[in-house]
């Protein structure tokens, strides 16, 4: 074999950094950290990318601005910006930069809560600002809202702020209240965030307030517990307000004890068998029970996972990025073969196969590289952006996936480049590109509409002809995050094994037939 | 040392090459002559292991091009008519890949490529591009990779063609210094002077066979000098009056009479024509050209 590494590392640099392919990798990069904006943009519809909690009470004299700040996963953010105000003259009412969990002592706060929005009836503005993004809620007049925005009990008033998911505002008086019927004691808030639909990783913020203490002084101790059930007939749609029927026995998990006001992010790993999570608010020998239902909760990873691995998203560098790989076999390959290069580099110490190797190796190593590049990108885009990312096994498939592509692209044009000349290589190798990215959707159609099934059997047809195409362990591993994060259902067409096997010969067959035409052909110009 | 052993090819309906055997021994320069499409090209090319014979083999210092390739390529260097590379690559660059193949490390290559393309006159070409280099210069880029490996025996094919005379003096004394240091060198040329100088033994090519192979002495012998006499008149007489001369050649509508190596004198056999009643018009003494013997070496063969 060859003796020295050189000649490899050689013509990998040569096709690794060679203009056409840095421009296209950096392109794509851009292109990758574009498809975390996409990601972004897809989960901020659904999430607001920071989210607050809050309450503001007055009591002898004292006023008290306190809650937490989240991201869309759940997280407590570092640091943020909260700004009241004033919409109708954009006058700032309060500012106040906070950490993730705060709590502030400013009676100016409730002075001009209480002017504005209860006396001059405007709709005050509450815009949180943090590195993740911006989120503003409203904490409106009386009027537009049955209850009051001061919650008189006892000595104390309060006003929750609090965003959910859609729509965006707030209501002054939490709409779903865990206050037992007898004595007023609790108020709970919570949002459940799904992570992860698979693990059932989940985060409950919750927002709990033992307001036992300003009835006189009775002060019973005040648990938080949980558990989950599975659910009969739950009409989908406004969780939380399901008919659940939660049996008398279930047993529970300790989730926290309350303390006077409480906002807490709770990990939770929900049952995946199981449909509803069930808290349980006790003090005394009373308790009242809530039940979250997150059967249809859609996770938060699979709105990631389902723009990234989307055409819009790295799909993209799957329909492309094969377009470097034509030209990459053009230039080691088709054209110094054409004008007669290659017969010097054959009267080196080598043969015919080290050549043939060398030249193959060094774009494979391109393929292997640029995409470790590209999907590094988007992970660490996509960490610092989002914070969050896919799991190590889609990371994984989604890698090999694209690489796999790639290679069996840049067989098939080394083939090509190997046996015919290169000005005939190019058009060849354009019309077989264009065949298996562009135009192969037509051609899936085609076959949908005239072999039977019509529309409806375009995904089934979809996977039965990719192994007919060297992007087919593109198409499954896309395929296999999108179903891993249940974001599509199981096709029955679709056989891993056999896009395992179709990717191995689209290399290995055209890697071997490309040789045997080689080791044959007149290398002089 | 080279050893070409019955080496055939054909392409498609064209037999290229015909049985061809001969040797290059170390310490000698051969010609190889032919004229164009003779076959001298495709016996390089196979011999540098870049095509492969149909029948035969060569042996480089007793190592087959055929079957061992790789070990007999580290004892050989090509310079092609005309050296083709990949264009975009830079000399230094290009020197240090091919150098790779030799198991040299890239910054060894680059020491090593620095120093050999010096010697070859390129050391101030190193960064340039191998498409801007001009022929010669490809040439010369050639001959550096060749000696990467220091080989003992040099394939030079058509090598002084288009050069100028700095380019061909400076091949030809490269051949006359390898010849000393022991190498086998094959000088192939299709004008059998370009190597008359130089080479000691001449092998000649015709049709892809090999039609005969001179030492440079017995090539010499076959250029004779030859003494042209003009008269005023040819007849049957003055052949009989002169045959003792030697070898008589009469071209009777120029009136001239040519004698080939001439046993006496020119003035005497003037002396001679004049006293038999001969006008001497014109005399002068006239050498057969190497082309002359080339082309009835192969007119011989046809």
């Amino acid at each position: 074999m060859i003796e020295s590494l050189t000649p490899i590392l050689y013509d990998f640099k040569r096709s690794f950094l060679r203009l056409s392919t840095l421009l296209f990798l950096i392109l794509f990069t851009i292109g990758g950290i574009g498809t975390s904006y996409l990601s972004y943009n897809a989960m901020i519809t659904q999430y607001p990318p920071v989210n607050m909690m809050a309450l503001v009470y007055e009591e002898n004299n004292t006023c008290v601005f306190m809650g937490i700040v989240y991201d869309m996963k759940g997280e407590l953010v570092d640091r943020a910006n909260i700004k009241f105000n004033n919409p109708v003259n954009d006058s700032v009412l309060a500012d106040y930069n906070v950490n993730g969990n705060f709590t502030i002592n400013d009676k100016g706060l409730c002075k001009v809560l209480k002017k504005y929005v209860n006396e001059e009836k405007y709709s005050v503005e509450v815009k949180i600002s943090t590195s993740m993004g911006e989120s503003t809620l409203y904490i409106r007049p009386i009027e537009q809202l049955p209850q009051t925005n001061f919650w008189p009990l006892a000595t104390r008033a309060y006003i929750t702020i609090l965003t959910k998911k859609l729509p965006k505002t707030i209501s002054p008086f939490p709409s779903n209240i865990g206050v037992p019927s007898e004595i007023p004691v609790a108020i709970v808030w919570d949002q459940l965030i799904l992570l992860s639909k698979s693990s059932g990783e989940a985060k409950l913020v919750l927002m709990a307030l033992n307001i036992t203490n300003s009835v006189n002084n009775y002060k019973p101790r005040f648990t938080i517990e949980y558990s989950f059930i599975k659910s009969e007939s739950f009409t989908p749609g406004m969780f939380g307000f399901g008919e659940v029927k939660v049996p008398e026995n279930l047993s529970y998990n300790l989730l926290d004890e309350l303390r006077n006001e409480y906002f807490g992010v709770y990990s939770l790993r929900l049952d995946v068998n199981k449909t509803d999570l069930v808290l349980r608010f006790k003090y005394d020998n009373s308790s009242s029970i809530q039940t979250i239902n997150y059967e249809l909760l859609f996770p938060i990873e699979a709105i990631y996972a389902g723009a990234l691995s989307s055409t819009a998203g790295l799909g993209l560098f799957v329909q492309f990025f094969p377009i470097v790989f034509l030209y990459l076999a053009y230039s080691l390959m088709a054209k110094p073969r054409s004008i007669g290069a290659l017969e010097f580099i054959l009267a080196r110490p080598v043969t015919r196969w080290d050549i043939y190797l060398t030249r193959y190796l060094a774009g494979i190593l391109t393929a292997f590289i640029t995409t470790a590049a590209l999907v590094l990108s988007v992970y660490f885009g996509n960490i610092l952006l989002l914070g969050t990312t896919l799991d190590t096994y889609s990371w994984i498939l989604l890698y090999f996936g694209i690489v796999g592509s790639l290679i069996a692209f840049y067989s098939l044009f080394y083939l090509l480049a190997s046996s015919i000349r290169s000005s005939a290589y190019l058009a060849i190798g354009i019309m077989f590109y264009l065949l298996f990215t562009l135009f192969w959707n037509i051609i899936i159609l085609i076959f949908a509409l005239t072999i039977g099934g019509g529309f409806a059997a375009y995904t089934e047809y979809t996977y039965l002809l990719a192994y007919f195409n060297p992007k087919c362990s593109a198409t499954y591993s896309n395929y296999y995050i999108n179903l891993h994060y249940e974001i599509i259902k199981e096709v029955p067409t679709a056989n891993p094994l056999l896009a395992v096997i179709s990717t191995i010969l689209w290399i290995i067959g055209t890697f071997i037939l490309g040789y045997c035409i080689f080791r044959r052909i007149n290398l002089s110009s | 040392m080279i050893e070409i052993k019955g080496v055939s090819k054909r392409f498609g309906d064209f037999l290229a090459l015909d049985n061809v055997s001969f040797n290059i021994r170390n310490g000698e320069i051969v010609g190889y002559v032919g004229l164009n499409g003779a076959g001298k090209t495709t016996t390089i090319r196979i011999a540098v292991g870049v095509l492969q014979p149909d029948q035969g083999d060569v042996l480089i210092n007793g190592y087959s091009i055929v079957h061992d390739k790789r070990r007999a390529s580290r004892y050989i260097g090509w310079v092609p008519e005309q050296p083709i590379f990949e264009p975009d690559a830079k000399a230094l660059d290009y020197f240090v890949y091919l150098a790779g193949y030799y198991g040299y490390s890239a910054s060894e290559a680059r020491s090593l490529g620095k120093k050999l393309l010096e010697e070859v006159g390129l050391g101030n070409a190193l960064y340039k591009k191998l498409k801007e280099y001009s022929q010669g210069m490809k040439k010369r880029f050639a001959l550096a990779v060749s000696m990467i490996n220091n080989p003992d025996n040099y394939l030079f094919d058509e090598v002084l063609n288009g050069l100028d005379p700095q380019g061909i003096a400076f091949f030809r004394d490269l051949a006359v210094k390898f010849r000393k240091e022991g190498y086998a060198v094959l000088f192939s040329s299709h004008i059998l002077s370009e190597v008359e100088n130089i080479a000691d033994r001449v092998v000649f090519i015709h049709k892809g066979r090999i039609i005969r192979e001179m030492n440079i002495e017995e090539i010499r012998a076959l250029i004779k000098p030859i003494l042209k006499i003009k008269v005023d008149r040819v007849d049957d007489r003055i052949k009989a009056i002169l045959d003792k001369y030697g070898i008589i050649n009469i071209k009777a509508r120029e009136k001239i009479v040519l004698i080939e190596e001439p046993s006496t004198d020119s003035s005497e056999i003037v002396g001679v024509l004049v006293k038999n009643g001969y006008r001497v018009e014109e005399v002068s003494m006239v050498k057969s050209s190497l082309e002359k013997v080339f082309f009835k070496i192969i007119g011989e063969e046809r």
